[in-house]
C-alpha cells in the first residue's frame, strides 16, 4: 500500500466485519430458528442462541417427512437435487468439451454456423420460452424423470465459450508436436487438450453445480410427483405465505440444507469458485 | 538418414499471399543445412512444409527417395523441435521423450533405452526425466525438446529457430552442443534461424531466403567472401557489410557518387565502363592510412568492444563502419583517411543488386 | 483469431458438435420459435384449437395496463437491486483491497450467497420479516412502521429488494475485487506521488479505471434481476400484494399457468426475447475484444 495508516486499516476491517454481519446473520438465525420448537418461534421468543430441537427438526424432515405440509421426505429432494445437478454439470461440461474442440481443432462446412447457433443460445433464456419447451418435454414423455429436469438444461454457450477461449490459447505447436508425435485428433484430445483442460473443468464444475442445484422454474414445471422433486421447490411448498401455521423450524432446516451442498463447494472449492466464475462471465 | 530435395517448392496462402515462391535446393544425406533470412522471409513456412505441417501449393519435396508431399508428418520420419520447445506441460520429461514411440506402439523396454540414452546424451539425470517442463529451466527445456527428436532416431532433424528463447549466454552454449550433437548422430538436419552468426556457426550448408526466394546457397564461408547479391552481402557478418554508391569510370576504378575513387580487383569483376553500382567493403578489411592518402573519413563515434574496435564515421556522404582488432589504437582526430585493398571490394549492380 | 494448425477430418467435426446441436434445437430453437409462432394465435379454453389473430396477442398487451404496471415494477426493481447492492460490494471490496490482513477470510465470509437459491433466500427473508414472528420486523415495529408485506405493496418491495440485493453483493464482490487487483499499483503509487489524498485518488484514478468492470456488472445485474429472481418472487410474494411485484418475467410465468392464456404469455415472451438480445448484445460489445470472431 502507498500509505500506512492504522486508522484506515481499523476502519476497514469494520466495515468488512459490518459487511460479513449482514451477510452471514440471517442464515445464522435461520440456523437459531431450525433447532427451537414451533411454539417458542410462534410466540416471537426466538433469541439469538440455537435451541434444543436439533436433532430432533432435521431427523424429522430427513426421515419422517414433513407431515403436515407435505409428504415428501427432505433426504429424495436432496437426493433429486443432487443427481440433476450432477447430471447437469457433467453433461453440460461433456457436449461443451467436445463441440469446441470440433470449432477449434477442425475446418469444416458449417463450422461458423455450428457456431453461432451454439453461441445464440444465449440469448433464449429458459425464462423466455417456458411454455413451449414444456410441452416438448412433455411429448417426450420427460416430465417427472431425470432426464426432464437436466437435459433441456445442458445445453449453452458459456460451458461451450470458456472452452473455445482456453483452447485458443493452447500453443498451435503443441498440435503440431502431436501431429509428429504420430498422435491424431482423439488421442490428442484424450492425451493433451483434457489433462491441459484439467482445472478450466474443475472451475466450471463447481459453478455449474451450482447453477444446477439451484433452478427453481424449469423443476416447478415439469415435476408433478411428490418424489421428483428438487429440494430448492420443495421448501417453497413447506412455506405457505399466508398461513401463519408455516412449521417454521422445519422450513428453516431444510432451507439449510438446501444451501448447506452448494455452499460447501463454494466454500471449500474457493479458488476454482472464483476462477469459474471469472471466466465464465468473460 | 537421408537427402532432402526440394523442386521448385511453392507456398500459396488461401488470401492469395505468397509466403514461398519456387524454392530449390538439396540437403545431402547428414548434412546440416540452415535456412537464414530476416522475419517474413518464408524460411519457417518452408520447414513447416518440409514437416508436412503445412500443405505444399506447388512443387515437390522428397525426403529419401520418397516425394513427400501428401505424406501425414507422423509418416515422414522426421523430427521437430520448435522454438517455444512444445514439451506437453501435463506430462513429465520421461514422458515428454516417449509419447512419441508409444503411439507408434513401440514396446515399453525399447522406449525406456532409447530415452535413456537420449538422456544421457544430453545430461539429462534421472531425478529431471521426473519433472514437470515447468519445473525446469529455459535451457533444460530446450535440452528436452532435442532430446524428444532424438529418441525418434529419425531420417531428418528439423530445428525452428530453436535457440531464440534463450539468454544470450546461453544460446552460445546450446549452439556449440547442436554443433557437437549432429556431428555425433550424422543426421540430416534443417536448421531455421534469422541469427546470421548462428547460421554462419552452424551450417555446412546455408541457404540466405528473402521474399520467399533463395537468394544464395552455398558453404558459409563462400557465401561471406563471394557474396552472390547486395541482400546475401548485407545480411551476414556484423557489423555489415558497408555500401558505397558510384559508377564505373574504367577498370579497376570506381568514382563514388559522393566524392573520391575506389579500386576494385578487376580480374574478379568486370562490370561494363559507365555502370552504376554499388561497392560493398567489409569492416573488417579496411585500415587507416597515416600518410593520409586514400579515401576522406570523418570519424564520429569509436565504440571500444575489449575484442576490437568499432570506428564509426562517414564516407563520400555515407555511413561507414571500420572494426579494428584490439591491438589496434584507435585513430584520434576527426579527419582521417581509409586505406582499401581493392581485393577487398565487392561489385554488385545497382539496379537488380545482383555482383557484376 | 484462428487456430493456424488443425486436423482435417471429414466426418469427426460433425460428430462431435452433435450433441450440442441436437440439444440446442430441440429445446432452445423449436420452442423459441413455437413461442414466436403461438404469439400470433389465441387458444381456445380447452387448448383444442387455436386459430391465427395476427398482431391480437399484442394488441391486447399493449391495452393492458397492468403490462405497462409489470414494467414498472421490473424497472423500480432493477434499478434498486442493481444501485443498492453495486454500491455495498465496492465499499466492501475496496476495503478488501486495502492490503489488510485476513483478505482470504473476509472474501469467504462474504462470498458465499452467491451459492443459495434465491427461492431459499427469499424464504429465509420470510421468515426474518414474516410479521407476527419475523426477528426484523419487531425491530422494524419497534421503530413505528406498520410492517405487513403481505398487504402493502411498497413493503413487500422492499422485501424482495433485500433478499434479491443480499444474494447479489457477494458476485458483485467479487468481480470488484479482482477489478481493483487487476488496476497496476503503480498508478496508484504515481498518484500519491502527485500528492493525490487516497479519497481523491479513488474518485480520480481508481473508480474511472473500474468502469469497465462497473458497467459489465450492471448489465449482468440487470440480467439478474429480469430473470433469476423469478423464484425468489414466487417464494416471497407471489407477485403480490395486488401484483405489486409481478416482474416480467413473472408475469410471462403467471400468465401461462396452466394452459391459461398462452397466445398472451407466448407474446410477453417474444418481448422478453427481444430485451434479452438487447441486454446481451450491450454486454458483448463490452467483452468484444475478448471474443474475437
Amino acid at each position: 500500500m502507498v500509505e500506512n495508516r492504522p486508522f484506515g486499516n481499523i476502519l476497514a476491517h469494520l466495515i468488512l466485519i459490518a459487511g460479513v454481519l449482514v451477510i452471514v446473520f440471517p442464515v445464522y438465525m435461520a440456523f437459531v430458528a431450525s433447532t427451537w420448537d414451533p411454539a417458542t418461534i410462534a410466540n416471537g421468543k426466538l433469541g439469538l442462541l440455537p435451541g434444543p430441537y436439533l436433532v430432533e427438526n432435521y431427523s424429522r424432515i430427513l426421515f419422517e417427512g414433513t407431515g403436515r405440509t407435505t409428504r415428501a421426505h427432505v433426504d429424495v429432494m436432496l437426493l433429486n437435487s443432487f443427481v440433476s445437478a450432477m447430471i447437469i454439470a457433467t453433461g453440460k461440461i461433456a457436449i461443451s468439451l467436445i463441440s469446441s474442440y470440433a470449432i477449434v481443432y477442425f475446418r469444416f462446412p458449417l463450422r461458423m454456423v455450428a457456431f453461432w447457433l451454439i453461441f445464440l443460445t444465449l440469448m433464449f433464456p429458459v425464462e423466455v420460452r417456458i411454455y413451449p419447451t414444456y410441452k416438448i418435454v412433455a411429448d417426450l414423455g420427460l416430465l417427472d424423470t431425470y432426464a426432464g429436469l437436466s437435459v433441456p438444461l445442458i445445453a449453452s454457450a458459456t460451458a461451450t465459450l470458456l472452452f473455445r477461449q482456453f483452447f485458443m490459447t493452447v500453443p498451435d505447436e503443441l498440435l503440431e508436436a502431436a501431429k509428429i508425435d504420430a498422435a491424431g485428433p482423439l488421442r490428442f484430445f484424450k492425451d493433451v487438450l483434457l489433462p491441459l483442460s484439467r482445472t478450466n473443468i474443475a472451475a466450471l464444475f463447481v459453478i455449474l453445480f451450482i447453477y444446477g442445484w439451484n433452478q427453481y422454474l424449469w423443476p416447478l414445471l415439469i415435476t408433478t410427483r411428490d418424489d421428483m422433486q428438487t429440494v430448492v421447490i420443495g421448501i417453497k411448498k413447506i412455506v405457505t405465505v399466508q398461513d401463519a401455521l408455516t412449521e417454521w423450524q422445519l422450513a428453516m432446516a431444510t432451507a439449510i440444507l438446501a444451501m448447506l451442498p452448494p455452499v460447501l463447494v463454494v466454500v471449500v472449492m474457493q479458488k476454482l469458485f472464483v476462477k469459474g466464475l471469472v471466466e465464465t462471465e468473460k | 538418414m537421408a537427402s532432402v530435395l526440394l523442386d521448385r517448392v511453392f507456398k500459396t496462402y488461401p488470401g492469395g499471399f505468397t509466403a514461398v515462391k519456387g524454392v530449390s535446393f538439396a540437403v545431402p544425406d547428414g548434412g546440416f543445412c540452415v535456412l537464414v533470412g530476416p522475419s517474413g522471409c518464408g524460411k519457417s513456412t518452408l520447414l513447416r512444409m518440409i514437416a508436412g505441417l503445412e500443405t505444399i501449393s506447388d512443387g515437390a519435396i522428397s525426403i529419401g527417395d520418397r516425394v513427400v508431399n501428401k505424406v501425414e508428418p507422423m509418416d515422414r520420419d522426421i523430427a521437430m523441435v520448435f522454438q517455444n520447445y512444445a514439451l506437453y506441460p501435463h506430462m513429465s520429461v520421461y514422458d515428454n521423450m516417449a509419447y512419441g514411440l508409444r503411439n507408434l506402439k513401440t514396446p515399453e523396454p525399447e522406449i525406456r533405452a532409447r530415452v535413456s540414452e537420449a538422456a544421457k546424451i544430453l545430461e539429462l539425470d534421472d531425478d529431471m526425466l521426473k519433472r514437470k517442463p515447468r519445473q525446469l529451466s529455459g535451457g533444460q527445456r530446450q535440452r528436452v525438446a532435442m532430446g524428444r527428436a532424438i529418441v525418434r532416431k529419425p531420417a531428418v532433424f528439423l530445428f525452428d529457430e530453436p535457440l531464440s528463447n534463450l539468454d544470450a549466454k546461453l544460446r552460445v552454449q546450446m549452439r556449440i552442443e547442436i554443433r557437437k550433437l549432429q556431428r555425433r548422430l550424422k543426421t540430416t538436419s534443417i536448421y531455421v534461424t534469422h541469427d546470421q552468426l548462428e547460421a554462419m556457426t552452424l551450417a555446412d550448408m546455408l541457404v540466405v531466403m528473402n521474399a520467399g526466394r533463395v537468394e544464395q546457397v552455398g558453404a558459409p564461408l563462400e557465401l561471406y567472401e563471394r557474396p552472390a547479391s547486395v541482400f546475401v552481402a548485407g545480411f551476414l557478418g556484423s557489423p555489415p557489410m558497408n555500401f558505397l554508391d558510384g559508377i564505373v569510370e574504367k577498370p579497376g576504378r570506381v568514382r563514388l557518387t559522393g566524392g573520391g575513387e575506389l579500386a576494385y580487383d578487376a580480374a574478379h569483376f568486370g562490370p561494363p565502363l559507365g555502370a552504376e553500382v554499388k561497392a560493398g567493403v567489409r569492416p573488417e578489411r579496411v585500415t587507416f592510412s597515416n600518410d593520409g592518402s586514400g579515401l576522406p573519413f570523418a570519424l564520429e563515434l569509436v565504440e571500444e568492444l575489449g575484442l576490437g574496435q568499432l570506428v564509426h564515421g562517414r564516407v563520400a556522404g555515407g555511413d561507414f563502419t571500420v572494426a579494428l582488432p584490439a591491438s589496434h589504437n584507435a585513430p584520434s582526430g576527426e579527419a582521417q583517411h581509409l586505406a582499401i585493398p581493392a581485393d577487398a571490394v565487392h561489385l554488385f549492380d545497382t539496379k537488380t543488386g545482383a555482383r557484376l | 483469431m484462428e487456430k493456424r494448425a488443425t486436423f482435417s477430418n471429414k466426418f469427426l467435426p460433425y460428430l462431435l458438435v452433435a450433441p450440442q446441436l441436437a440439444i440446442t434445437l430441440i429445446f432452445f430453437y423449436w420452442p423459441a420459435s413455437q413461442a414466436v409462432k403461438e404469439s400470433f394465435f389465441i387458444q381456445d379454453a380447452f387448448g383444442t384449437t387455436s386459430s391465427f389473430v395476427g398482431l391480437e396477442n399484442y394488441r391486447t398487451l399493449f391495452a393492458d395496463p397492468y403490462y405497462f404496471h409489470s414494467m414498472g415494477v421490473t424497472a423500480v426493481f432493477a434499478i434498486a437491486v442493481t444501485a443498492a447492492s453495486l454500491s455495498i460490494a465496492l465499499l466492501l471490496a475496496v476495503q478488501a483491497d486495502r492490503g489488510i490482513r485476513g483478505k482470504m477470510a473476509y472474501q469467504t465470509l462474504l462470498v458465499w450467497p452467491y451459492a443459495v437459491a434465491p427461492a431459499v433466500a427469499g424464504v429465509i427473508w420470510i421468515f426474518l420479516f414474516q410479521p407476527s414472528l419475523g426477528y426484523f420486523a419487531h425491530l422494524v415495529r419497534a421503530l413505528g412502521v406498520d410492517w405487513n408485506p403481505l398487504l402493502d405493496g411498497n413493503q413487500a418491495m422492499t422485501l424482495v429488494v433485500i433478499a434479491a440485493m443480499w444474494k447479489q453483493i457477494s458476485y458483485n464482490f467479487l468481480f470488484f475485487l479482482a477489478g481493483l487487483q487487476a488496476i497496476p499499483k503503480s498508478l496508484i503509487e504515481a498518484a500519491a506521488i502527485d500528492g493525490a489524498r487516497p479519497t481523491r485518488r479513488f474518485w480520480t484514478i481508481v473508480f474511472p479505471l473500474l468502469s469497465p468492470t462497473t458497467f459489465f456488472l450492471v448489465v449482468v445485474n440487470i440480467v439478474y434481476v429480469f430473470f433469476d429472481t423469478l423464484g425468489l418472487i414466487d417464494a416471497v410474494t407471489g407477485g403480490g400484494p395486488a401484483k405489486a411485484t409481478e416482474t416480467l418475467v413473472y408475469k410471462v410465468f403467471q400468465d401461462g399457468k396452466l394452459g391459461g392464456d398462452l397466445g398472451g404469455s407466448n407474446a410477453q415472451s417474444v418481448i422478453l426475447m427481444i430485451i434479452v438480445i438487447v441486454l446481451t448484445s450491450i454486454q458483448f460489445r463490452y467483452v468484444e475484444r475478448k471474443v474475437t470472431y
